[in-house]
């Protein structure tokens, strides 16, 4: 291996550099934890689309997203079944209503009402193998594993949902949302328990369907929207009413500002750190940089061997990054705490990671700039 | 320029602080050496040594006067042109060895080397011949930590040797070391000024020294008290010194 001043002090006096690591370590955690969150949390705001076996939804026009669409005709999945592209569709209703169980426990609950056969486009992934069926029994409810605790319910478990009693039938896993607390019933199940005198018993919250494999979902969905007008229902792909959900919640919410500004503090607090460390690193070393600077060597040259030492600290505190982030998203999953990481949130911790040390590094070579050669013969 | 000088100062003035709070160091000072020389600069503190040795040595810009080293004008070049002058023609030594303590020995030595764009294999190599030059053939490996006081200053002299300067300069090398130690590095000083025809121009204040210069110049208040040719010249065994003043003092 070459010889390189840089390593050699990292290597023979990394003691010293360890708090630029730990900061810089510090700084990704930091944001690639929030990031998690936000992805883990936000993503679920959207998991009754996501989850589903429908690559087309269709809303009232003015929808943003999925807890906010108003009610339209059923009538619209006849239409669209005319298109020859429209394998199967279905209606997905939701209403809000009051769990109790016992005297102990009130939650404000979101029931969905589904199609009660596995083969339904409304029925969630995790739900299709046996779930959807169970619903065909009068009454019967499920749900989420992450939401017993709250709603004080066990597999079997009489509850009342408006007064109206329902027998916990299936318990699913990975349907929990922030924001909302699901519980699933068949669509005969919520029309009971919502005592319609309603009005529009015909009337659903969304209408999607499933497309035949093969099928252009672009083309088919402008298609559907010339048919439909824009200014009565709006439709949309699987994908589109997924992420357009998700950025509703995040600038909706405000914890996107949020997350950038406490994102932003981390990278300042890394960065403060991480050249306060090289600067007492190149300090205790002023006079031999100083006898180089007498010899003749440039100070940009002296400069690169900080930038090599900032470099190396970047790496080695994005891979702490890393490894402690696997360790973080572990935890998280034991304890059904959405957290979520993609590769290129990752990425962009290891390039933020190797950014705050290299920013660190031009800031400390400063000291370095204003080393005189003269000093050492005062 | 004298001819047959290396190094020429003339008129040099310098002085620290401005205004009425201005402490003038050197007072038109002028003197030259000769390659192949050991020239001691000795007087007390604040006397002007190490500020005449900084300027002498183009480290320190003076406020007045002219500096020629090799025949080149050092304070008319550029930083960076006087930057490069300094690596292809001068070695420093200063007082503390300033060794970096994550290199071993050989690496102290061969750094500048690379710094200055040469291959590593040839810069190992010149610094291991270095090195043996100055007596740590057998301690190479060693990091600062693991040397003495005396053989961190000989790393300090292989590295300043090892792009073969023409001109060496040394700030009281051997204040830190004990008197055996002082001797061997004194005597290495006198060795390079001989055989690589260098000019060594060392500042000390260690009166011991003077049996192994070629010339003594003592100053005292920035100016030139006393500039002697010891009469032993060269031999270590003279140390009586006769008071002679140079015979073609600059005008």
């Amino acid at each position: 291996m070459p010889l390189s001043l840089a390593r050699a002090t990292l290597l023979h006096e990394w003691p010293r550099f360890l708090p630029g690591v730990l900061s810089v370590a510090f700084a990704g955690i930091l944001m690639l934890v929030q990031l998690g969150l936000l992805l883990g949390m936000f993503g679920t705001v959207s998991v009754l689309i996501d989850s589903s076996d429908a690559q087309i939804w269709i809303t009232s026009p003015e929808t943003q997203s999925f807890d906010e669409s108003r009610d339209i005709p059923t009538s619209l999945g006849a239409l669209i079944r005319s298109q020859p592209e429209i394998e199967r569709s279905d209606a997905l209703r939701t209403y809000d209503a009051e769990w109790r169980l016992e005297s102990r426990v009130r939650v404000g609950v979101v029931l969905v009402g589904l199609d009660a056969y596995s083969d339904a486009p409304s029925c969630p992934e995790p739900m299709r193998t046996a779930l959807c069926s169970r619903l065909a029994e009068p009454m019967a409810v499920v749900v989420d594993r992450a939401e017993l605790d709250k709603l004080g319910a066990e597999l079997g478990a009489l509850a009342e949902i408006n007064g109206h009693r329902v027998r916990v039938a299936g318990i699913s896993q990975g349907l929990r949302a922030i924001g909302a607390t699901y519980v699933f019933a068949s669509t005969q199940t919520l029309r009971a328990i919502s005592e319609a005198p309603l009005p529009d018993i015909d009337s659903a919250t969304f209408i999607l369907a499933r497309i035949k494999p093969g099928t252009d979902l672009e083309a088919l969905r402008d298609r559907l929207q010339n048919l439909l007008r824009p200014s009565a229902y709006r439709v949309w792909s699987r994908e589109e009413f997924s992420t357009g959900t998700q950025r509703y919640w995040l600038t909706e919410s405000g914890v996107g500002a949020g997350f950038l500004f406490s994102s932003l503090l981390g990278l300042i607090i890394g960065i403060v750190i991480t050249s306060q460390t090289l600067r007492a690193v190149i300090l205790a070393s002023l006079r031999e940089y100083a006898t180089f600077r007498a010899i003749g060597v440039p100070s940009s040259k002296l400069g690169a061997v900080v930038l090599e030492q900032s470099l190396w600290i970047g790496i080695a505190g994005a891979t702490l990054t890393l490894l402690l982030s696997a360790l973080i998203v572990m935890l998280a999953h034991a304890f059904y705490i959405p957290l979520k990481l993609t590769g290129w949130a990752i990425f962009a911790a290891v390039v933020i990671g190797i950014f705050t040390a290299g920013i660190s590094g031009l800031l400390a070579l400063r000291a370095l700039y204003k080393v005189e050669p003269a000093v050492l013969l005062r | 320029m004298n001819a047959g000088a290396s190094v020429t100062a003339r008129d040099l003035q310098h002085g620290y602080g401005e205004g009425a709070a201005r402490t003038p160091v050197l007072h038109g000072l002028s003197l030259n050496f000769r390659a192949g020389e050991l020239s001691l600069m000795m007087g007390a503190s604040g006397s002007g040594k190490s500020t005449l040795l900084a300027i002498l040595g183009g480290l320190l810009r003076p406020q007045s006067g002219a500096v020629e080293l090799l025949g080149t004008s050092i304070w008319q070049l550029s930083a960076r042109e006087l930057e490069r002058f300094r690596f292809h023609n001068c070695g420093y030594i200063f007082q503390g060895f300033n060794l970096f303590p994550a290199l071993t020995a050989v690496e102290q030595v061969a750094l500048p080397l690379l710094f200055g764009g040469e291959r590593e294999s040839q810069a190992l190599k010149r610094a291991r011949e270095s090195l043996d030059e100055v007596g740590l053939a057998a301690r190479m490996s060693l990091r600062p930590a693991q040397l003495s006081g005396g053989e961190k200053q000989r790393v300090a002299i292989a590295r300043a040797l090892a792009s073969s300067p023409k001109l060496l300069f040394a700030d009281e090398p051997t204040s830190a070391l004990d008197s055996s130690n002082g001797e061997i590095v004194i005597a290495l000083l006198q060795k390079i000024a001989c055989e690589h025809g260098a000019t060594v121009i060392t500042v000390t204040h260690d009166p011991h020294l003077g049996k192994h210069a070629e010339r003594i110049i003592q100053l005292q208040d920035g100016r030139i008290a006393d500039d002697t040719l010891p009469s032993h010249a060269g031999s270590a065994a003279t140390l009586i010194s006769l008071p002679l003043t140079r015979p073609e003092p600059l005008s």
